[in-house]
Order: C-alpha cells, then structure tokens, then sequence
C-alpha cells in the first residue's frame, strides 16, 4: 500500500533516519566494544622520547647518605631504585640507552633500544650498575658529561642525556682551567640529576672484594685543584705557569663548590650542578622516586616527533560507554537534544517547583 | 597476581552499571491497557538476566576504561638455543691497529682498522650467525663491567656492540677478574648442555694461583666451553707456538700462557684468529656441535594492558540486550498483534 508521500512526511522521515534510535546506539555500543577488544594500533604523530642515562659510579657515590624503602643506602643503590622504577613508569615507544661514568670517561653500555620491549635486559643491567667496576679513582663529572654529550653528537642527536650524579669532582677543579665543551653548543639538549644530600657525609672505602674498611681520610683526598697545588718540588706548592689562564668571576668559583680540608667529605653539589646545567641549557632535577623522574623526563621537551603504533582501545571504549549511556537513559533524543535536555533539567525543574507552588489565597 | 590501572579515577563511573536496573534500552511500546497483556513468564526470566548481564558487562566496561593491566611479573621462558657469555675486551690497547703489519706500514703510521673496530665487526658477525642463542654481553678493562644478561633479543645485544665503538679504551686489562665474573652468568641455573664463554681479547694475562684455582673450578662446575677470539695487534705473536721453544720461554709470554692455560682446564677450549674469516666461521658453526638441552631462563614481563579481556568481556556480557533490541517490535504491526 503506497501513498503519494506529502512533504511533511518525507520530514518526518528524514528526522527519523538521522536520529539515533535505542536499537542503532546499542548496536554502536556492540561495533564500537569488538573494536576495542581487538586492540586496533593505528600510527599517529606523537612526540617520542629518547634518552641516555649515565650513571655516576665513582667513589663518592658509595656515600650512604639516601634512603630506599625507608632504610639507609649508598646513593649507587638509590640510584639503582629509582631508575629501575622510572625505565618501568616510561611509556612504551620511549628509548633508553645506559652508560656509566668513572674516571674522565663516560662508557655507553648499549644504544637507546625501547623500554617495553626491553625492559628485562635493562631492569637487569641497572641492577649490576655499581662503583665496585670503576676502571679509575677520579670523578671529573664535567669531562664526563661532556664526553656522553660528544656520542650522542657523533651518533644520535636526537637522543637526550640523563646525567645521575652527586657533582662530586675529584679532584677538585680550578675556576680559572675548568674543562670546556668541545662540541656544537646546543646540539645535545638533556638533564643533569642530582643524587645525595646536602649536608656532607663521610665515603666509604671500599675493597676488592666489596667490604667496607673505613672511610676517606682528609690526606688521601686531594683537597685542592691541581693547579692551586702546584706541582711537586722540592720546596713544594711551586704554582704553575699562568698562560692562557681565563677570567675568574667570583660568583663561577663560588658555585664550583670546592671544600679545601674536606673533600674527603660528600654533599650533592646542586649548586654547581646547577652551574653546569646552565651553561649547557640542560635542565636540573633532584631525583627523587623513580615514577616522579619519569614523569619529568616525559613532561619535558620532545626529542622527536614520530608516527607511533597508537593503541586505541581506551577511546573506543569511551565512546562505546557513550553511545550505551545514550541507549539507556533516554533514547528517542538525539545526542545533541539529549544534552540541552539534561542541561536545562535544573531550570525546568525550577520551572516545576515555581508552578506547583500553592498559591498563596 | 597484581592488577593496577593507568586511570584509576574514571573508576568513579563505576555506578552507571545501576542503569540496567533502572531502565531498558529497548523502546516501549504504548498499549491500551497492560490488563490485555499476558503474564509472561519467559519474558520475565529473559527480562531478570538481560538486566543482571548489562549491569556486568558495563562493570567490565569501566573496568577497561580504567586501563586495568597486569603489573610486570617473572615468567620462565623454554628456548632451544646456547647460552653464550661474550667478555669484550674495553681497554685502551684496543685502541690500537688490528692485524699484522708489514714493516713500512708501521713508519707510515696509516692508521687502519682497530682491534676494537675488529673484534666489533666479528660480534656482529657472530650474533647473526647465532638467531635464537642466549647471549649475555660482559665489558672488562681494569674490572668487568655487566653489560646484559643472558638474552634472546639480540637487537640490544647489537645495541651494546655498536656502543662498545664510542669513546676510546677505559684503562689496563683484567682477563683474570673477568674470567671469574663472566663464569657466574651460569650460576644458579639449570645446566643446559650448550654453555660457551666468549673471550674477544687482544692480549693474554698471567694469573695468580688462586685466580686460576678459582678459574678452574667455576669452569669445572658449570661445564662451560671456552672460546678465545684473539685480535692479534700489530708486532704482538701470535698463538701458534712455536714447538722447540722451552716451556719456561713460552710462558713468560701472557698469550702463550693464557692459551697454555684455558687448554689445561678440563673444559673444550678453541681458541681462533680474527683475522682469518673461516676460523670465525668455525667459531660460529663449533657451537652447534655441542650437546643441546631446553634453556630456561627468567623473564620479566612488564605490565600487560588487559583491554582486550576487559572489552570483550563487556562485548559479551551486553550481547544478550544489543540481540533483544535487535528482534524487538518497533510498532503493533499486524502479526506482532495476535
């Protein structure tokens, strides 16, 4: 039985079509579920991070001055904590590479490679990090950083440094011949962190075979920069020749840091790990638990920009509690009608209340 | 095992599962009367478990949103292949030019490949002839540095070669140390008859008594190969001594006595030339000839997203009203009516 259709029904019609009955949101709901249950990846442009974490294992870092689950540690073990805490709590497509630093040398471990996929094989070698495979007695921290800073010119610019350290140089350095970058300035952007305390502790001498026996003692410990002591004669402190010297400002040697007489003593130097990540635009963070570490690095600047394999699972699913939420709370509205009605629900039940009111006789 | 969530807040939307109990997503259709309608028993039961399967499977839904995961766990994973220890050589000796030089060569000073150049291009060489190997890689220069266990994901261990190229040599040579932290990658795990340790070094060492004793005993214990690259530097002997030489001569030599040495042990011991490509082929092909038992080893899984459980789950348990609503009656049609 046809009827010639008159406009007003072809309307009615249109309106029915495009408004979203129950039936059509709940087989949504279902379309939307199975989607989110086959885990769809679809590549999106995101920012990606990549970092090489170095970490600090000279001497001063047995300096038991940390705390990890509440009992006292040497700062090598918290470090060991936190990082293994910040690789797990990076998001998957991150890159992390270790490396470790002793003597004037950093020493890459292994190239970034992904942290979900390889997060056993890092767990496990941050595990081993330890000062017990130093290969020198010094700590000259800023040859180090400079020298993580030159691989990652050389191979892997993209890739930011993540220096762990306490600031500790030894042997102290001289204001006026402190080591200089050779590199590209600001090329390689990444972050100095700082480990320890700031209130100075004694280091541990530690033998061979990993025993503790006795700590530091103020003459075993070069107390000043080599060029203040000047080098070996018989009448002793003979200066050395001052050619090419740079200019000293007060505020620099300040913030070096220097402690002549105890420097067999261990504080985090913040103030001129500050110093140094200033002058090399990298930015400072204290260490603290491993998940906060992660969540800086993250929130900080980009390394790049790439098409990641997304999981979209979650926003499928979203959108699938949606569309149910629409099929069972009132269904014969459309979602943008649905809305007006439940923004206007406190003014019409104002409404409601104002005309029901008894009238006053 | 321990579950977590990435959002554990929009569990807060955990009440919208009281909605089925409230209402049904299938339209209702207006009747004169409901005293003409039947008592339907059926379509009651249908009614109860419709609204008892929504309200879980929106749980479920929630749950998903949650982003609810597995957190990371220790599994033990079965593999086929060798377990092979590498100890690369990091010193500053490896620095130096790699191979035998002929006499003007050395005033012309030409700088060529370098041992560390070498002893990388044969690892990478090594890896790839050996795809699903264990390997676990051990830095050594003045003390051993663990660089990563044993591992099947030779992408890292790739990783950490190609590393091993950066920066210059660390400091003098411990095989000694080495030896004795690379032989405890086998403790405490089940003897798998394909243990190899991989010395790529340019020079020998003279051990102490009790280094050997010690050497000797771990080697024993663990029944483990030896293998030694040797990256012959310029104007350093080679292994092939020669026979009439006295034994006390031979010694003082650190390659001669550590050759001497590791062939004493009571364990197979090869030892092979970087410089001559089918002796790396031997090297790499010798492995398969040792005896082969299942490797286990312990894995740590990182945190697994359950979202596919959680999602399908909901998928399921909404079914049963996503079916209804589909045979449902939209209007008193004339059959719907008898």
């Amino acid at each position: 039985m046809s009827e010639p259709l008159t406009p007003e029904t072809r309307l009615q019609r249109l309106r029915r079509l495009l408004m979203p009955t129950r039936r059509a949101m709940l087989n949504s709901a279902a379309i939307l579920l199975l989607l989110a249950a086959i885990r769809p990846e679809v590549p999106l442009l995101r920012p990606v991070h990549s970092f090489f974490f170095v970490v600090d294992i000279s001497m001063s870092m047995h300096t038991r001055d940390m705390h990890v689950d509440g009992e006292l540690a040497s700062r090598a073990a918290a470090v060991r904590h936190s990082l293994t805490d910040a690789l797990r709590d990076l998001p998957c497509g991150t890159r992390a590479g270790l490396g470790v630093f002793a003597g004037y040398q950093t020493m890459m471990l292994y190239k970034p490679v992904e942290v979900c996929g390889h997060y056993n094989e890092l767990a496990s070698t941050v595990a081993k990090i330890s000062p017990q495979s130093i290969w020198a007695s010094d700590s000259e921290i800023a040859k180090g950083v400079y020298n993580a800073m030159g691989f990652l010119e050389e191979t892997d610019r993209e890739t930011q440094l993540v220096f762990i350290t306490d600031g500790h140089e030894a042997p102290p350095i001289s204001a006026r011949y402190r080591p200089q970058f050779r590199g590209t300035p600001d090329v390689i952007k990444g972050w100095l962190v700082g480990v320890g305390e700031l209130t100075l502790s004694p280091i541990p001498k530690i033998d061979d075979r990993g025993r503790q026996v006795g700590v530091w003692r103020e003459q075993e410990v070069a107390q000043q920069d080599p060029y203040t002591t000047g080098r070996s004669s018989s009448t002793g402190g003979e200066k050395m020749v001052d050619v090419g010297a740079g200019q000293i400002s007060a505020d620099v040697a300040a913030r070096l840091q220097n402690r002549p007489g105890r420097e067999h003593l261990s504080e985090l130097r913040e103030t001129y790990l500050k110093l140094l990540a200033e002058e090399l635009g990298f930015d400072y963070a204290r260490m603290g638990g491993g998940t906060l570490l992660a969540a800086r690095l993250i929130g900080g600047k980009a390394s790049a920009w790439h098409w990641v394999p997304t999981q979209l699972s979650q926003g499928l699913g979203a959108l699938a509690a949606l569309c149910l939420l629409f099929a069972y709370w009132r269904s014969n509205l459309s979602p943008l009608e649905w809305t007006a009605y439940w923004l206007t629900w406190p003014w019409r039940r104002w409404r409601a209340r104002v005309t029901s009111l008894p009238r006053p006789s | 095992m321990n579950l977590s969530f990435d959002t554990p807040w929009l569990l807060l939307a955990l009440p919208l599962a009281l909605l089925p109990l409230l209402r049904t997503p299938i339209q209702s259709l207006p009747h004169p009367w409901l005293g003409l309608v039947p008592e339907d028993p059926l379509g009651n039961t249908l009614n109860a478990v419709l609204r008892v399967a929504a309200v879980l499977g929106i749980v479920a839904l929630v749950l998903g949103l949650a982003g609810l995961a597995r957190g990371e766990r220790v599994i033990e994973t079965v593999g086929t292949g060798a377990e092979i220890v590498v100890m690369l050589d990091r010193s500053r000796s490896m620095d130096q030019g790699f191979g035998r030089t002929v006499g003007y060569e050395q005033l012309l000073m030409t700088q060529g490949e370098t041992k560390n150049g070498a002893a990388r291009r044969v690892l990478t060489e090594f890896v790839k002839g050996r795809p699903n190997d264990a390997i676990g890689l051990l830095a050594f220069s003045t003390r051993p540095i663990h660089v990563l266990p044993l591992t099947t994901r030779h992408e890292v261990v790739q990783a950490a070669i190609d590393a091993a190229g950066l920066g210059r040599g660390l400091a003098e040579t411990d095989i000694g140390l080495a030896m004795i932290d690379g032989l405890h990658y086998f403790d405490e795990r089940p003897y798998t008859g394909s243990r190899v340790l991989l010395l790529v070094s340019d020079g020998g060492a003279q051990l102490d008594e009790l280094t050997q004793h010690r050497i000797v005993e771990a080697a024993r214990k663990h029944r483990v190969s030896l293998y030694w690259i040797y990256l012959r530097g310029r104007g350093s002997p080679g292994l092939k001594v020669e026979t009439n030489a006295e034994s006390g001569q031979r010694d003082a030599v650190p390659e001669y006595f550590l050759d001497r040495f590791f062939g004493e042990i009571g364990v197979p011991y090869r030892a092979y030339e970087a410089e001559d490509p089918q002796q790396l082929k031997a090297a790499v092909s010798d492995i398969d000839r040792l005896q082969r038992l299942p490797t286990r080893t312990t894995e740590v899984v990182p945190r697994q997203s359950l979202a596919s459980l959680t999602f399908g789950l909901a998928l399921l348990l909404l079914l049963p009203v996503v079916i209804v609503s589909a045979l449902q009656v939209t209007r008193w049609s004339r059959s719907a009516a008898h």
